[in-house]
Formats: C-alpha cells, sequence, structure tokens
C-alpha cells in the first residue's frame, strides 16, 4: 500500500509537473503566436505605409510647377523660351523690360496660409510690348497658358493699330525661395 | 503463472533430481516428472551449479509449453521451525512484532529469509498468541531465486517443503476432521496436529529418512531380527516392544527399528500432549505420513503396529498412465497452493525478498517520476527560455517595423503637406493673373456687326475698360448685351457714348466698363486645359 501511494504520488508529480511544463509551452507557443501575427500586421501595415508614401512623393503626371529653380541662368532661359514661343505664334516682342519682387510677410500681420505659401517666392514680372495679329496675339497667349510653368497676365491693353493688334501685358513667372525645397522641374 | 492459465506449477529441487508437478484448475495432475542432476549440483539446499541446474530445469519446462511463473519448495532441512509467542494485536501489527521477537532472540540469522504462520492451540484459555516462524539461510533463496529467473520463471513463493508436503497430506480429508500428520524428511520428522481445521500443534522431531534408512549390511549388524528385547523407551510409555526391523524391498535397504521406536515414541508424545492440552477434546485416532522417500510405506505400518493408530500413507494423484509417487508429495502441494484450503498454513519465504524488490522497484519508478517531474520542469523552462527568445526577437521586429511605419507615415504626411503647400502657392499665385486670352474671346464674339473695338484694358483690380465705336445705338446695346452675358465679364455698364458731329454717317464712340475674374477662377489653356 505504502509502494503504491509512492507511485501514485510520483505519477502524480511527475503528471503535474509535465502538465505545467506543457501548458508553458502552450502559454508561450500562444504568446509567440500572436508576436507573428503582430509582427505580420505591422509589415502589413509597413508595407501600406510605405505606398502611401511612394504614392504622396510622386510627381504629378502633368508635370506643372508653379516655381522654377532660383538658378543663374533662369532670365536667360525664360527669354529664350518666350522668344520662341512669340517666334512660333508669329508674335513680334516690340518691348521688353522686367522687374523682381519677393514676397514677405509684414512684422505684425496675422497668419494667413495663402501667404506663408508664397513667402520667399521671388515674382519677376516683364512688361511686354507684342504686336501681331490677333490670331497671332491669342495663339500666343494660348500657349503661354499651356506652359508647365506657371505664367500670370495683368495689366492687360489690347489696341487696334493700322499694322493689327498691339498687346501690352504684364507677364509674371515665378522663381522658388533660397531656402525652399519645392517646385522644381525635374 | 499467467491468470488465464489454469495450471499451476510446483517445482522441488533436492540433491538429487528436479520434481515437477503441474496441476489444473480442478486439482487434477496434468504432469509429474522428475529430472535427475548432477551430483555436487546442489549441496545442504544450495544450488552451486546453477548453470548446469537451470540447463536441466529449461529441459523439464520445454515439455510443459514453457510456463511463466512456479512456486518452489525450499528444502525442509534447511529451514529452521520456531515457536513464538506475542501479545494479542491486530494481524496488521504481527509483522512488526514478529521482527522483534526474532531480533531478541536471534534465532536467526541478519540476512536469512523467514516467514511466519499461526497456531490455534487447543488450550482456549490461553491469551498469547502462537506463531511459527520459518526462517531459512538466504543463501538457499537466493540460489533457487536465481535459477528461477534463469530458467525464464517468476518465483511465485518459496515454501518449506514440510509446509508443502502436509498441504498434500491434508488435501484429501474433510475439514475439520482432527488429524495426526507425520512428515518424514531426510534429517527431521514434522509432526503437525490439525484440530477444527486448524493447525493446532507443530513440532519437530530429530528422526528422518537418514537415520530411519540402513543398507543390509549395516542392519545385520545393528538391528537383528532375533532380537529378544524390546526399546526401553516403548518399554516407559506402555508400548510393545519393537518388531524386528524388515526388508521391504530388493534394493538392499531397510528401515532401524530402534530408530523407528523413537519416532513413535515422540509421536506418541506429541499427541498425549495436545490431547491432555485439550483436556480430551482432541481426539487422535489415525496418523497421516508423508514423505519424498519409498520407505514411508513400510514405516507407516511399523509406526501402526508401535502406536496403535491407524497410519496411513496418503495416496497422491497421478497424471494418466503413472502409478502414484510419494516423491511428489512437496511439488504438489506446491501446485496446489491456490486451490487447497485454507487449513494447512502457507509461508512465502520469497515474501520479505519480493518486497524488499518492490520497494526497490517503487523507488526506482519514484526517482524515475521524479526524474521525468525535474526533466519535464526543465524542459518547460527551457522552452520557455526559447520561447521568450523568439517572442522577444519578434517583438523587437515588430518595433522596428513599426518605427519604419511611423517614419513612412511621417515622410507621406510631410509630402503631402509640401504638395498641398505647392498647389496652394499655385493657386494664390495663378489667382495674380487675368485670363487675358478667355476675355479677348469673349469680347470678339460679343461683337456686334456694326462694332469694332479700339482699346481693349485690363487693370490690376481686374478692371475692364473696352473703347470701341458702333454703327448706332443698336448695335452699341447688343454688343454690351452680349458681353453681359459672358461669365468672364462682370457689371458690365456704358460709361459712356457721344455722337461723332463731325462723322457723316453717325458713329458713335463709347466707352464700356466693367469687371473680369482672377486667373485662378478659369480652366488653364492649352495642355492644362
Amino acid at each position: 500500500m505504502s509502494a503504491d501511494r509512492f507511485r501514485i504520488a510520483g505519477w502524480l508529480l511527475s503528471g503535474l509537473c509535465l502538465a505545467v511544463a506543457a501548458g508553458l509551452i502552450l502559454n508561450r507557443n500562444a504568446a509567440l503566436g500572436a508576436a507573428g501575427r503582430a509582427e505580420a500586421r505591422a509589415a502589413s501595415d509597413l508595407e501600406s505605409a510605405r505606398a502611401d508614401e511612394k504614392a504622396a512623393t510622386a510627381r504629378p503626371k502633368d508635370d506643372h510647377f508653379t516655381c522654377a529653380p532660383r538658378t543663374t541662368n533662369e532670365e536667360t532661359a525664360f527669354l529664350l523660351e518666350l522668344r520662341r514661343r512669340a517666334h512660333l505664334c508669329g508674335v513680334s516682342i516690340t518691348r521688353w523690360n522686367s522687374h523682381a519682387t519677393e514676397y514677405h510677410r509684414k512684422d505684425g500681420e496675422p497668419a494667413d496660409a495663402a501667404k506663408d505659401a508664397v513667402e520667399g517666392v521671388t515674382k519677376i514680372n516683364c512688361e511686354l510690348v507684342l504686336a501681331g495679329s490677333y490670331p497671332a496675339l491669342r495663339a500666343f497667349l494660348t500657349d503661354l497658358g499651356g506652359a508647365d510653368r506657371l505664367f500670370t497676365v495683368s495689366h492687360v491693353d489690347w489696341s487696334r493699330t493700322d499694322a493689327g493688334s498691339e498687346l501690352s501685358m504684364s507677364l509674371g513667372r515665378y522663381v522658388a525661395p533660397k531656402t525652399a525645397t519645392g517646385a522644381v522641374k525635374s | 503463472m499467467r491468470r488465464n492459465d489454469p495450471l499451476s506449477l510446483g517445482i522441488e529441487i533436492d540433491e538429487r533430481e528436479i520434481r515437477l508437478v503441474q496441476v489444473g484448475a480442478k486439482g487434477a495432475v496434468a504432469h509429474a516428472s522428475t529430472h535427475p542432476i548432477p551430483p555436487g549440483a546442489v549441496m545442504g539446499g544450495v544450488i552451486f551449479e546453477t548453470s548446469t541446474v537451470i540447463v536441466v530445469l529449461r529441459r523439464a519446462l520445454e515439455a510443459l509449453g514453457s510456463p511463466v511463473s512456479a512456486a518452489f519448495a525450499v528444502p525442509g532441512e534447511q529451514s529452521a521451525f520456531r515457536t513464538v509467542t506475542v501479545p494479542p494485536c491486530p494481524d496488521s501489527e504481527l509483522p512488526a512484532l514478529v521482527a522483534s521477537e526474532i531480533e531478541h532472540q536471534g534465532t536467526l540469522g541478519a540476512s536469512d529469509a523467514y516467514g511466519f504462520f499461526p497456531l490455534f492451540p487447543t488450550d482456549a484459555t490461553d491469551t498469547l498468541r502462537s506463531l511459527v516462524v520459518v526462517g531459512v539461510d538466504s543463501a538457499v533463496t537466493r540460489s533457487l531465486v536465481e535459477v528461477a529467473e534463469g530458467s525464464g520463471l517468476a518465483v511465485e513463493v518459496l515454501e518449506p517443503t514440510p509446509l508443502a508436503t502436509l498441504r498434500t497430506a491434508m488435501a484429501e480429508l474433510p475439514p475439520g476432521t482432527p488429524t495426526f500428520v507425520l512428515i518424514v524428511g531426510s534429517s527431521f520428522t514434522d509432526a503437525a496436529i490439525f484440530s477444527n481445521g486448524r493447525l493446532a500443534a507443530l513440532r519437530r522431531i530429530d528422526v528422518g529418512v537418514d537415520s530411519l534408512v540402513r543398507s543390509f549390511p549395516m542392519m545385520a549388524v545393528e538391528a537383528s531380527p532375533d532380537d529378544p528385547e524390546g526399546s526401553p523407551a516403548l518399554d516407559r510409555i506402555g508400548m510393545p516392544p519393537h518388531e524386528p526391523s524388515v526388508a521391504y524391498d530388493e534394493v538392499g535397504v531397510s528401515l532401524d527399528g530402534e530408530v523407528v521406536d523413537r519416532l513413535a515414541l515422540e509421536a506418541q508424545r506429541t499427541v498425549d500432549y495436545v490431547q491432555r492440552a485439550s483436556r480430551g477434546e482432541v481426539a487422535i485416532d489415525h496418523v497421516r505420513i508423508l514423505g519424498a522417500d519409498a520407505q514411508i510405506a513400510p514405516l507407516a505400518a511399523m509406526l501402526e503396529r508401535r502406536l496403535g493408530l491407524t497410519v496411513e500413507v496418503p495416496r497422491l494423484p497421478a497424471p494418466p498412465g503413472q502409478m502414484p509417487d510419494v516423491r511428489y508429495s512437496a511439488a504438489y502441494g506446491l501446485a496446489i497452493r491456490e486451490s487447497a484450503g485454507g487449513a494447512t498454513p502457507a509461508v512465502d519465504l520469497f515474501s520479505a525478498e519480493r518486497s524488499a524488490a518492490q520497494r526497490v522497484e517503487t523507488k526506482r519508478y519514484f526517482l524515475g517520476s521524479v526524474l521525468v517531474a525535474v526533466l519535464s520542469v526543465g524542459v518547460g523552462l527551457a522552452g520557455c527560455l526559447l520561447y521568450n527568445g523568439q517572442i522577444a526577437a519578434s517583438r523587437r521586429r515588430c518595433a522596428s517595423i513599426q518605427a519604419d511605419t511611423e517614419k513612412a507615415r511621417q515622410a507621406a504626411q510631410t509630402a503631402i503637406a509640401a504638395r498641398s503647400a505647392e498647389i496652394l502657392r499655385d493657386q494664390t499665385l495663378r489667382r495674380e493673373g487675368v485670363p487675358a486670352g478667355p476675355l479677348m474671346d469673349v469680347v470678339t464674339s460679343g461683337l456686334d456687326a456694326g462694332v469694332g473695338l479700339k482699346l481693349v484694358t485690363i487693370g490690376d483690380d481686374l478692371s475692364v475698360r473696352l473703347q470701341g465705336e458702333a454703327r448706332d445705338e443698336t448695335s452699341l446695346v447688343r454688343t454690351a448685351q452680349a458681353l453681359r452675358g459672358s461669365p468672364v465679364l462682370l457689371d458690365v455698364a456704358v460709361d459712356k457714348f457721344d455722337r461723332d458731329d463731325k462723322s457723316l454717317d453717325g458713329v458713335i464712340k463709347f466707352e464700356l466698363s466693367g469687371g473680369t475674374v482672377s486667373a485662378g477662377r478659369i480652366a488653364t489653356e492649352g495642355a492644362r486645359g
């Protein structure tokens, strides 16, 4: 009887320990499974976040840009392009002069998102006098409007002359701020 | 033997041969055989040449279908019988009391195997319990166990030959019959008295076959048939003088009359003692005598004449085709151990060793269980550590991935913010321009046929002024009306007109004013349009 008790106690002890060990292993196995699932979810989130990042950082297809990079040959490139466009449209540039202004918010001026957006941008206004037929002038304006770079037209005087039409206007173009990171034509 | 096997096997090994008796469930002898062993293999009950005996026993067992267990007889000459008395106590305390008594008396060696069984004295006033302790040198039991295990047999029981023979002698008697039994061994004769179906007395008489049987030449000198004098001892107890020794067989052996007288004297004293102790309640009128020697039958006849009681030799059952043989008395008693009644005592000299083996086995099992427990705990802890390592590594990877995810999200947010700022900048700057092209289209398309423009001015404040000439008021009004319907021109009004008196055809000079919208509100022309 005593021997049986010892055997039963041994079986109980070993069984208990086996059960405890099995419980520990199963618990840890479940924890490992949960950790693996969390890792898989994190990997999926990372993949999604990277896709979002790629989509956000991709340039738009129209390749339109507002400000040209601040380079030393910016004006030369602009004049060459302007002459090319005028020549293609049959418009002659009879007068040209320009001056530049830089956008800055005045001290004490309340915060404005629109003004913040153009802070540091340099606007170069070209006073142009163009001569040509109405269709040529109209084609020239259309060509400017379809350019990748933003050009704004203001202060327009359109008059009829003996030779055709004369169009006097201010053509504005924009150069990126000195420290700005945006709007660089790729 | 297996539980579903109805056969029971008893084995007796003495110095000359191995005796096997196999008995069926109903007590019928299925097999009885003897197998000689070489001289000197067994001496003094100890099996010295175990390998030889194992070979002989294995061959003998092959004819029995290779049983798995058997009961073995321990030679009676090697067994010591001691009567001890203990105070009344529960049966569960008897083993401890007997062990203490043995240690106190020093009657057995420290390593001797022993067992005990109760006596039921006829004197009912005796308050002490009488026990018979049977001890045997452990060398004897060890050699028997070694042979058994070498032969592939499990030891069911180790029992002294006299007790097994006593069971054989009592096998056919109806229970409760007062019986006097003499078990004749080679050196001793054990006298047992049964009363009311229980063993009432047991004593060992120092007379055996070795002293009873003499060869003819010796008998011719020591016991002449013409001996005129009876035994003095027999005279003292009132018995007739002994008769001369007689040769009963043809192999040259006979019985010594004087020794027979001594045996008869001791037997008579035993009977007298029991009858005195029971105050005449136990009436012994016959004696059963049994032993492994062939001289039992003539001895019974001689004792019958000396004691004046009926002395009979029990007839052992024999397998079909064989004659009954008293040599199998001990082996047969072992084989019927399970089926015999409880009148005869049973002793297992292997019980202590079996218990010790069980204790060792239990200890081994327990240690094994502890080892399993420790191993399982160790494996569990090791598994835990390994799992924890993997879990920690997984969590580190997860944290790294989450950090990368956060960086990617921040980068996306930064890019989106930059893109938003760029769009806002574009919209803000675009508002600084005027839609010169669309406005020119609207103006040229809205002119009536009788109207011509001289100057169109668009100011920085989005004001529009048109100067021209009209052929008549109607053309002017139509033109103004057409321009008012344009979404690009707002609040078109005729500021002034005057007729040129110098002009013969009545041309009207006019000036229109209005406003326009910024270029930011107009769909982009050209490729973006």
